[in-house]
């Protein structure tokens, strides 16, 4: 009898174990919550919203910050449902998440594709009755900011409209005896002001991009080029792409002002590469500045300076192209009101936090320059209100999104970074690269309108 | 007439309760917990897989709402010239990985089984590579193999050699290199089973074959390799399933590049499930691999009669 008993209960707990592994609890498979929900009231009367956060950002004091003083002001706790990995790479899981069922509340969309993605395809929560209920303006607080489907609906509420700059290294420009960069300027007076910097022998390069599909396409962007044509097909074959993909790879094989695509990918250089103090100027978007704020993580020995990003010669290309961001709701959100109150209150105050350009129109020009009053505070005054104010205000710059967006956006874009590297590293002809891209695309576009 | 013995019937908690008195069924209590895992972890999955493959299931919509659409994402394959590419390239890195990693493997098995000084430290040296973590090896690589100033292109370079390869950024070298460092981190596995198989060999083989005049080589080749049949066969067959599923490697020297030139489809498959949410022509192409792995294995199967002596 005893040994019956014995192997029952071994049989129950190989079934046990491979419940508990298998199937697990949403804390478990989730990862963890912040220290708001580990309080141990686990009552039903504690209000609490949960947000999909990645590794990194989940420990960030700026946001943990962020977070408390949500709660101090709402009484509604946030717990962080931290997905491994970190940047674009969570929402690979984030979408395995939501298949099957995830009921975390809020997604922090951090791009215009993954809004459109979510959106579409039925994940998010429409935002207009509660907004109407609430009495919630949303037009006349974000207003252009406001992405609306197809059939006018909101899902999501933008945190952040970002704009691009160049951001410089004055110690380069020091030690090669250049002024610093301001006002109008062209690209051609980049490509110039980048070789003076280049000083190879000490290893330092005058400018500094990433791999990042838009980049082999920004000047198409700047020329306001649609990445579609009105019947919907590729419009990659329109001669300011190829002239686009032409001009970035000229950066880096013929001025030499940067690392060739080859050498980037060679020598697996970062996104936060120009923190490393070896380039001059570095064209990115502003998002990029909470990394001057960081000095624990990027100690650095040289100050920072910004200016307005370089335009076509001929004039026919005066815009400043960037991206907005959102918060949106999880359709099956297991606190949709809690969900909505954080999302609302992202939307309006998180770039007071994290030094994100607002997406709010509503702002007056004071509170602008408030914004960027504290922003040249957190960098010691290396950058001041007056000079990110210029570079991303106070000019003749129009705006423009800068990523392709519409149908197939992500097989699109994945493409023009496939068919684009073999032209960089010199082993495809443009016009061969252009055509391959368009087919490409064209087929991809196709595939999407078939499987909607 | 009927009988009148009457069996007594034990009722089902009955049979559970003495199942582990009979060997049937503390058998069945042993693999238990087994055949849970591999049923809820790798048939359902499979079977799922299997499912989704004849849907419509090509954007991130609820399962509910994808729909049978027969062989359509089987038939899309075929028009897709990436997803063949990368099928033509899994067949070519297996090509360059397989010979690599048995002919070499087998080679130094032979070279670890003779008798030399710091034999012992030989062999654990061997197994580095394998318990490396695939990332460092990859950094490691990388570095080595940089075309523009890796130690590797400087050497070639020192002895004059002009245009140097590009290794992992070109075309034509970043396949065949992924490839050869694969065979380089893998080998000490088939190293060591090759050396277990071949000390394993009846030493009286090789004393008949001196007697009969027989060379180095042709103890090799005639006593060796017919003794050790079995073993080669188990790891030609594990090397070549193992070739095709290869993707962690590739992700982290190239993730595929450049352009399309490594995209292996072990590569296409997740990029197509977890990029770009086309679960249903992911499926399709891991079934494709699947029964492509499952008609070379059959075929070496029923090929192993003609060389492999139990």
């Amino acid at each position: 009898m005893k040994r019956n008993a014995k192997l029952v209960l071994a049989l129950l707990l190989s079934v046990l174990m491979f419940v508990v592994v298998a199937c697990g609890s949403d804390e478990n498979t989730s990862g963890n919550s912040d220290a708001s929900s580990d309080s141990g009231e686990s009552n039903d009367d504690v209000r609490k919203v949960t947000i999909f956060e990645d590794a990194k950002r989940s420990e960030e004091e700026k946001v943990q910050q962020m977070y408390e003083d949500f709660t101090e002001e709402t009484g509604i706790e946030v717990e962080q449902i931290v997905v491994p990995g970190d940047g674009i790479e969570i929402f690979k899981k984030i979408d395995v998440q939501l298949v099957t069922g995830d009921d975390t509340d809020v997604i922090r969309l951090t791009n215009p594709l993954l809004i459109q993605k979510y959106m579409s395809n039925g994940w998010l929560a429409p935002l207009d009755d509660v907004m109407a209920e609430d009495g919630y303006d949303a037009d006349s607080i974000y207003g252009e900011f406001l992405r609306k489907d197809e059939e006018g609906k909101t899902y999501v509420l933008p945190y952040q409209a970002g704009k691009w700059a160049v951001f410089y290294n004055k110690k380069v420009f020091d030690d090669a005896g250049v002024p610093y960069p301001s006002g109008q300027w062209t690209w051609d007076e980049y490509i110039e002001t980048a070789k003076k910097l280049n000083d190879k022998d000490n290893g330092i390069y005058g400018s500094y991009m990433l791999d990042y599909d838009n980049y082999l396409y920004m000047l198409a962007r700047q020329y306001e080029v649609e990445g579609y044509k009105e019947d919907g097909t590729s419009n990659y074959d329109d001669p300011k792409f190829a002239e686009a993909l032409k001009f970035f790879g000229d950066l880096g094989n013929v001025h030499e002002i940067q690392p060739s695509w080859l050498e980037y990918k060679s020598n697996k250089l970062s996104w936060d590469g120009f923190m490393s103090g070896n380039y001059g100027m570095h064209f990115i978007g502003t998002w990029y500045t909470s990394l001057f704020v960081d000095q624990e993580t990027y100690p650095r020995d040289w100050e920072v300076g910004v200016t307005q990003l370089p335009v076509p010669a001929d004039g026919k290309g005066s815009n400043n192209f960037g991206v907005d961001s959102g918060y949106g709701i999880n359709k099956s959100a297991a606190h949709p009101e809690e969900a909505y109150e954080f999302v609302k209150w992202m939307a309006e105050n998180q770039y007071k936090y994290t030094g994100d350009l607002p997406a709010r129109v509503d702002l007056t020009e004071d509170q602008i320059a408030a914004h960027f009053q504290k922003f040249s505070e957190d960098v010691n005054g290396e950058i001041t209100a007056e000079e990110m104010n210029n570079a991303l205000f106070n000019n003749e710059l129009g705006f423009v999104d800068e990523k392709i967006v519409g149908p197939a956006a992500a097989e699109y874009g994945s493409i023009i970074l496939q068919e684009g590297e073999l032209y960089l590293v010199g082993q495809k002809s443009l016009e061969d690269t252009v055509q391959a891209i368009k087919e490409r695309a064209d087929k991809a576009i196709k595939d999407a309108e078939t499987n909607k | 007439m009927k009988s009148t013995s009457t069996a007594p019937k034990r009722s089902l908690l009955d049979k559970i309760r003495l199942m582990p008195y009979k060997e049937k069924g503390a058998a069945i209590i042993f693999i238990l917990p087994f055949m849970i895992g591999f049923l809820a972890l790798n048939i359902f999955p499979i079977i799922y897989s299997f499912v989704i493959s004849f849907m419509d299931y090509n954007t991130l919509k609820p399962l509910s709402d994808a729909s049978f659409i027969g062989f359509e994402n089987y038939l899309r394959i075929f028009d897709d010239p990436i997803a063949l590419s990368a099928f033509v390239k899994s067949f070519k890195y297996t090509l360059v990985y397989v010979p690599g990693v048995m002919i070499f493997g087998f080679l130094l098995a032979l070279l670890l089984n003779r008798t030399f000084a710091l034999r012992g430290i030989a062999r654990t040296m061997i197994l580095m590579p394998y318990v490396a973590n695939v990332v460092a090896v990859a950094l490691i690589w990388s570095i080595l193999l940089n075309p523009t100033n890796g130690p590797v292109n400087q050497f070639l370079a020192m002895l004059g050699i002009e245009n140097l390869p590009l290794w992992l950024v070109g075309v034509d070298t970043a396949l065949p290199t992924i490839a050869l460092i694969n065979v380089w981190q893998s080998l000490a596995f088939q190293t060591i089973v090759f050396l277990a198989a071949i000390q394993g060999v009846d030493k009286s083989l090789y004393e008949a074959a001196v007697i009969d005049g027989a060379n180095k080589w042709q103890k090799i080749f005639h006593v060796t390799l017919p003794s050790i049949s079995p073993t080669t066969f188990f790891l030609l067959v594990t090397s070549i399933i193992g070739s095709f599923q290869n993707y962690a490697t590739v992700r982290m020297l190239t993730n595929g590049g450049p352009g399309n030139a490594s995209r292996v489809i072990s590569l296409n498959i997740y990029e197509e499930a977890f990029a770009l949410n086309h679960y249903s022509y992911a499926s399709a192409q891991a079934i494709v691999l699947f029964l492509i792995v499952l008609v070379l294995t059959i075929i070496q199967w029923k090929g192993q009669k003609r060389w492999v002596h139990y």
